[in-house]
């Protein structure tokens, strides 16, 4: 289907169409531009390095030496009065670990019992003596 | 696609294209450039880049006038349309022309501006606007009479005139 002569298409076919805002040099250069693989690496890794920095630096930083807190003293209860003694054992003659020490006041240790004093038990409330 | 080919192509294509695209939109040097772009792009250069190009350009400049056909309209009257460079050619007066181009149906403006600024061939201005060959053919012929009929021009092999 070839074209024939005519005078209209010739004249218009020698129109140069405007393209003023083409610029090819531009154009050039941001198909450069685009075509250049941009890799996610190095933001990846400047961004690690950023945060390990960072932790770095919490980890590093002088602290004030940690004082000791003094808490306040709470009063100190009563000693309890006295503790109950476990009965005695049936059989005197057997030990046992609760079993009172009522050996001294068996037949034949009177040598043990001459240290005993005759007076009140010495406690810690009890006024001192110098008789 | 090396650089070097590429800028044949838009030496070559380029304003051609931004004619063509100017049918649809008030940014064509936007849409050529973005199918500059696209084709240099391209994994693997498609067989016919010329053909290519303008089928990618029009349906860009398609989308553009239906994504913003008020500022189209806005953005071309204010700045009346630079189609050709020369202001005429042999007593045919560029604005005439143009006028006489703005008047047509679009599909054989089309057309046109492909075959005598784009210098595609008939097929494949069908491929690119989805005709058949002859169909492009016989909008081409029509769109010349309507041409012919609009400047005035007698039809030389019309004997009547």
């Amino acid at each position: 289907m070839p074209d024939r002569p005519d005078p209209v298409t010739d004249r218009l076919a020698r129109f140069t169409p405007a393209a003023a805002g083409l610029d090819r040099d531009a154009l050039l250069f941001e198909a450069g531009r685009r075509s250049a693989r941009s890799s996610r690496l190095w933001p990846l890794a400047a961004g690690l390095l950023a945060v390990s920095q960072v932790a770095t630096l919490v980890v590093l930083w002088p602290h004030e030496p940690a004082r000791p807190s003094v808490a306040p003293v709470a009063p100190t209860a009563a000693p309890p009065a006295a503790y109950p003694l476990p009965p005695a054992s049936p059989d005197p003659g057997l030990w046992s670990a609760g079993s009172r020490p009522d050996v001294l006041e068996r037949p034949g240790a009177g040598a043990a019992g001459e240290f005993v004093s005759a007076g009140p038990p010495l406690t810690a409330g009890s006024a001192p003596r110098f008789d | 696609m090396t650089p070097r080919h590429l800028a044949e192509l838009i030496d070559r294509h380029g304003p051609a294209l931004v004619l063509y695209a100017r049918q649809w939109c008030a940014a064509p040097e936007d849409i050529v450039q973005d199918a500059f772009l696209k084709l240099f792009a391209q994994r693997r250069p498609p067989d016919d880049p010329p053909a290519w190009l303008f089928r990618v350009v029009r349906n860009a400049a398609l989308d553009a006038a239906k994504a913003d056909r008020r500022r189209q309209r806005r953005e071309a009257a204010a700045r009346p349309g630079a189609w050709f460079v020369e202001p005429d050619i042999d007593g045919l007066d560029a604005e005439k022309a143009v006028g006489a181009l703005e008047q047509l149906p679009a599909e054989l403006r089309e057309t046109i501006v492909a075959r005598l600024w784009g210098g595609l061939a008939f097929e494949q201005i069908a491929a690119v606007s989805g005709c058949s060959a002859s169909s492009a053919f016989r909008r081409y012929e029509a769109g010349i009479a309507a041409l012919r009929e609009t400047l005035g021009v007698p039809c030389p092999t019309d004997p009547t005139r």
